[in-house]
């Protein structure tokens, strides 16, 4: 309960300033990522074995379509964040450091999309 | 070495690292490995859905041995930055503060690393 305590006093201290909030964030996403990153182990060794239409029939199916997207979204927030604070301690120049984290911020998100769209598609039918 | 042999600055060149700082730094890179990793699961996936002739390439690169070796490097990264993680969230909750602590679990995130990536892959090639 201690442990609890804490945490829920620490959420609420995200309420206020944009480092604490990142920092709220980034381990939300991590934990998250955790039980996500499990689940994927288990399931990953069977794919080697799939032919092409056995993989979509696995990936259509909803009790594995949607912890996949709710995995990929978890991780991809997770990378953004973290590849933020890298370029923010590494790259010290200020007009290098903004276009670097745009150019991450865009390539996470399109990144993101684009394969959430894809397990989606798949599962509702749609051929492209 | 200085000339009159007397004590030096601590630089990164001459420094020796703690365990602390180069668990700290590996969190970092396997962090970005991880990232890259999920750019090629998008381009698994997107090739399963969008074409399956490139899907069988990508499958048939993934398999190689380089293929093998690169997933096996995720897998290390994988574990490595999962207890890493782990121990980061503990240091959250305010536990394990003290520099010999910080020192017992740095070893001990890179024994489980090891173990888990092994038993892991053990498994898997196992069936």
């Amino acid at each position: 309960m201690k442990l609890t305590a804490r945490f829920l006093k620490s959420v609420k201290s995200a309420l206020s300033p944009t480092g604490t909030q990142h920092w709220i964030e980034q381990r939300l996403s991590g934990l998250l990522s955790i039980a996500f990153g499990i689940w994927f182990l288990f399931v990953a060794p069977g794919f080697s074995g799939y032919s092409h239409e056995d993989l979509l029939l696995w990936i259509g199916k909803p009790q594995h379509a949607l912890p996949l997207v709710i995995g990929v979204l978890t991780i991809t927030w997770h990378s953004w964040l973290g590849v933020q604070v890298v370029i923010e301690d590494y790259v010290h120049d200020k007009q290098m450091r903004h276009l670097s984290l745009r150019i991450s911020w865009l390539s996470h998100e399109i990144l993101g999309t684009f394969i959430v769209v894809m397990i989606l598609s798949t599962a509702f039918g749609v051929v492209w | 070495m200085s000339k009159e042999g007397g004590p030096l600055s601590p630089h990164l060149t001459i420094y020796r690292w703690p365990i602390t700082m180069i668990l700290s730094i590996l969190h970092r890179a396997t962090g970005l490995a991880l990232s890259f990793g999920l750019l090629v699961f998008a381009i698994w996936l997107g090739a399963a859905v969008l074409d399956s002739v490139v899907h069988d390439k990508v499958k048939v690169v993934l398999g190689s041995t380089i293929g093998q070796l690169f997933i096996f490097g995720w897998c290390l990264s994988f574990f490595f930055h999962l207890s890493n993680g782990i121990r980061h969230l503990i240091w959250d909750a305010g536990y394990m503060f003290e520099k010999r602590q910080a020192n017992v679990s740095s070893w001990f995130v890179l024994v489980m690393t090891v173990f888990l990536t092994f038993s892991y892959w053990f498994l898997v090639k196992a069936g």
